[in-house]
């Protein structure tokens, strides 16, 4: 080896400074076009160094300054695309929509799930009436059997604001209980989804058994079917979790998992504004007689279809 | 002793070793940045009570559903608050900066606005029950001292170090006389002169005299003074 370290230092290091400070002015987004190429052969020079360094000096801080100095040159030369405003359209015009349709299956299953719970739960109702204090507990029945819609004195005590709050934040609960219980393997997902359909399909017998029938289904048809759409995807993709827990394929089974994951945490991230929508809907729109019940129709079909429509474009299916 | 790293391979087929930050430095970075979002908190107490008189009592007077709503709000605004930084400083807040080390993602690239918010998120599942027991415990296993956090963004931090080059610049062919290695550590020994306990000033300056071949005569004592001449001498060969 011919060069001495101080020598080698002497020699390159002007170019290392000059380096420094293209790097400094890239940071700050001051950097001209003509700059661009000198920097790019300063890097080219620095990393041929770094590599020189290694072999014949290395352990010193000379080698650790090259180091750090091409670190933080490849970080700024190679860097990531950053998340702006069109990566969000992306994700929501092309990406959301084309994993709802990759995993529609899974929301299906979960739907059905839904549509069991409630099944269940109405005919339990139906069959032994007295079921229905355990199922729903005496607060609500209490509100029932006084033939009262407890959404409706829950707006006498509460402005909307403070119900759409509660709502939203009970369906955060709800939806991301299903997401994540798919790390058990899914069974988790598969209780839940059966135990809301249960409890949504006994409340609704319970009301018409007191009376009540129109009232709570002047209740939930502006809300339902979008809600209930996000509740059949978020659980579906803890089914898609779980899925790819049990049976990864020909894959190893942690990059299978970290796949899916990808996939079920988009369709979760994806729903979450609709999730925050509805809640609003179902703060200030459903509860009370103030919207008559042909308009919630109107908005529960309309919101419903929308909804659906959006997800179901052929133009995601291209993009994928 | 042989200190972790993050091994990037550039597309120019140099590997760049960075080293990683410890849970020491990082455990003061974010005492930094939690101490100073404390004083931005009682600022913004102050603030309130040009508006409301109590603020406390204006708060625990507030519904429950509004209490809620208020902590998700605030967990919010601190939430975007560590990611906004670390967006716009690539990868530094204010205690990182002052600290020196920086958030990366494991190619040694910058981190992106979505894996600062991921990081940043799961700061709750590293928080919790209170003070961090999670985020240490995996940053003690995980030999690349990664929270959860990190390990799920795919993040690390590094350290980034002011290294001073000018003291090997040579100036004399005096220099040129010393190994590679006895002139790195002669010339950072003489850097942190000051910064050393006078002790361990004495016994390494001695040391470092017998390496490079002249060692002080048997019980000559060296003054702090004599002993710096002498081996800036042969760094510089004045």
């Amino acid at each position: 080896m011919a060069e001495s370290l101080a020598d080698f230092v002497s020699r390159r290091r002007p170019d290392w400074t000059r380096l420094e400070q293209l790097l400094e002015r890239l940071r700050a987004k001051q950097l001209h076009l003509d700059e661009l190429t000198t920097l790019d052969q300063l890097y080219r020079r620095a990393a041929a160094d770094l590599a020189h360094a290694q072999a014949a000096f290395p352990n010193t801080d000379v080698s650790r300054f090259l180091n750090q100095l091409c670190g933080k040159a490849y970080a700024g030369i190679y860097r990531a695309r950053p998340v702006s405003l069109a990566s969000l359209r992306h994700f929501f015009g092309v990406t959301f929509p084309a994993a709802v349709q990759q995993t529609l299956g899974y929301t299906q299953l979960a739907a059905s799930l839904l549509l069991l719970g409630v099944v269940l739960g109405a005919t339990t109702v139906a069959v032994d009436p007295s079921s229905a204090q355990r199922l729903l507990g005496a607060e609500l029945m209490d509100f029932i059997e006084r033939r009262e819609l407890w959404t409706d004195v829950a707006l006498s005590t509460h402005t909307p604001a403070e119900m759409a709050t509660t709502i939203f934040l009970n369906n955060l609960r709800v939806t991301f209980a299903a997401f994540a219980a798919g790390v058990t393997l899914g069974i988790g997902t598969v209780l839940l989804a059966v135990y809301n359909g249960l409890f949504l399909g006994a409340v609704t017998a319970a009301c018409f058994q007191h009376e009540l029938g129109a009232g709570i289904l002047d209740f939930i048809t502006a809300h339902g079917p979008v809600e209930l759409s996000i509740i059949s995807i978020t659980a579906g993709a803890g089914l898609v979790i779980g899925h790819a827990l049990i049976d990864p394929g020909e894959r190893p089974r942690a990059a299978h998992v970290r796949e899916r994951a990808r996939l079920a945490v988009q369709l979760v991230l994806g729903c979450a504004p609709f999730l925050v929508g509805i809640g609003i809907v179902e703060g200030f729109v459903s509860p009370g007689t103030f919207f008559p019940w042909p308009l919630k129709a109107v908005v529960g079909l309309a919101s419903g279809l929308g909804f659906w429509r959006y997800v179901l474009r052929r133009r995601a299916a291209a993009g994928t | 002793m042989t200190q972790s790293t993050l091994d990037v391979a550039t597309p120019e087929r140099v590997a760049v070793e960075l080293p990683i930050a410890g849970v020491g430095s990082r455990a003061i970075a974010y005492l930094i940045d939690v101490g100073l979002l404390f004083l931005a908190g009682i600022a913004l107490y102050f603030a309130f009570t040009f508006l409301v008189p109590d603020p406390v009592n204006a708060v625990l007077g507030l519904s429950r559903a509004m209490k809620i709503a208020g902590a998700v709000v605030l967990f919010g605004a601190l939430w975007i608050h560590w990611t906004a930084f670390e967006v716009a400083w690539h990868g530094q807040t204010i205690g990182k900066r002052l600290v020196g080390i920086r958030v990366v993602r494991l190619d040694g690239s910058p981190v992106t606005a979505v894996d600062s918010a991921i990081r940043n998120l799961l700061r709750l599942v590293d928080f919790f029950p209170a003070c961090y027991p999670v985020g240490l415990v995996t940053m003690l296993f995980d030999p690349r001292h990664r929270r959860v956090g990190d390990l799920v963004a795919g993040t690390v931090l590094v350290r980034e170090e002011a290294i001073d080059l000018s003291r090997f610049e040579a100036k004399a062919p005096a220099a040129q006389a010393l190994s590679n290695v006895d002139l790195d550590v002669v010339t950072d020994f003489l850097r942190r002169f000051d910064a050393l306990e006078p002790t361990a000033r004495q016994s390494l300056g001695r040391q470092l005299l017998v390496r490079l071949g002249s060692p002080p005569a048997d019980g000559e004592a060296l003054d702090e003074a004599t002993l710096r001449a002498r081996l800036e001498a042969r760094v510089k060969g004045a």
